[in-house]
């Protein structure tokens, strides 16, 4: 018998192709006629797919957004850190090395900054809610640097499981608002040259909310806020489970 | 080390591929064909972008508690309002 179900599951990346291709299509539209260009298309086809991960993440309780229906496993392929890194490496085509070579200093500057603020920040509001255990705070601050730094500092400091789930969610929630915040708030911050965009890339730190912020803003930027971005994650797993940790424990 | 993901890796490879196209004497290695493989993976970025929206955990982000919500956005908009203060200096300084 021929079964749909399993064409598609066979062949997920086309599928997810198709499928990205389907939101695009909707959100030009919707950009054109709905609100006449001023929202640029790209932003809203990553809300439509936020929107669409909330809603199958509300259904299966699965981690994985879409993809979790198994007709769309192919969207972790195409959408995977994998690919991300490898195309997000391809924008820097379109970068000129004197405009990262006169912001690079303030660009280093912003990401030592947006590491401190988002690890003491987080780390307050875990004391806040309760968790005052040095280890707790920290693993939670570190989640408020990117996704990945959370677990990274949890395991590392041998934080409870219940934590290092929060610290994930935190750097998940940092992601999406900074996904939705960038296009918003663009015009008010004047981020529309590649300085603004390095040094942006810095403070944010999250890779995925930075990639996708900036492609909803304006595409010539990518190169710029990736590439500090790209240092935030990794300077983050260093800072944390270490200094930040010591600096904590010294006090709780 | 045991870090699940890329720590910097990506940032040096960006820097390497700008530094070749920048320079004339590594510029002749893009030739035509070479440029129009890398610039259609630079624009595959957008679909890839989107693909990753849809595939984020956001259901769990969102209604693992009060916690996450508020670290996750606080430090995000003290960010977006010191952005002006740090691009300022920089263009003094230059």
């Amino acid at each position: 018998m021929f079964n749909l179900n399993e064409v598609f599951i066979k062949n997920g990346l086309i599928v997810a192709f198709v499928g990205v291709g389907l939101i695009l299509w909707c959100s030009d539209l919707l950009s054109g006629r709905l609100f006449r260009n001023r929202i640029p298309m790209v932003a809203i086809a990553i809300l439509i797919a936020l929107v669409i991960a909330y809603m199958t993440g509300y259904y299966t309780r699965g981690k994985n957004g879409i993809a979790d229906l198994a007709v769309f496993s192919g969207f972790t392929l195409l959408g995977g850190s994998m690919l991300r890194d490898f195309t997000i490496v391809a924008t820097a085509m379109n970068a000129d090395w004197t405009e990262i070579k006169k912001a690079g200093r303030s660009g280093f500057l912003s990401l030592l900054t947006g590491i401190l603020i988002a690890f003491f920040t987080g780390a307050s509001i875990a004391f806040i809610f309760g968790y005052d255990d040095a280890v707790s705070m920290t693993t939670i601050g570190a989640g408020a640097c990117t996704f990945i730094v959370g677990p990274v500092t949890g395991s590392a400091l041998g934080a409870s499981s219940e934590v290092i789930t929060i610290s994930i969610a935190t750097g998940v929630v940092k992601a999406i608002v900074v996904t939705i915040l960038t296009p918003v708030l663009a015009g008010t911050i004047k981020l529309n040259n590649p300085a603004t965009a390095m040094v942006y890339g810095g403070l944010m730190g999250t890779t995925s909310g930075v990639a996708a912020g900036l492609a909803a803003t304006n595409p010539l930027l990518v190169p710029y806020g990736a590439l500090s971005a790209t240092f935030s994650t990794g300077l983050g797993c260093l800072l944390c489970p270490s200094l930040f940790y010591l600096i904590l424990n010294y006090f709780f | 080390m045991g870090i699940p993901s890329n720590v910097g890796g990506v940032g040096f490879a960006m820097m390497l591929l700008i530094i070749i196209q920048s320079l004339p004497s590594t510029k002749k290695w893009l030739l035509p064909e070479v440029s129009k493989g890398i610039d259609f993976w630079n624009k595959m970025y957008i679909p890839v972008v989107i693909a990753m929206s849809a595939v984020q955990n956001a259901y769990a982000a969102f209604s693992s508690g009060f916690i996450a919500i508020m670290a996750g956005i606080i430090p995000v908009l003290i960010c977006f309002a010191i952005i002006p203060l740090l691009t300022s200096k920089n263009i003094r300084h230059v």
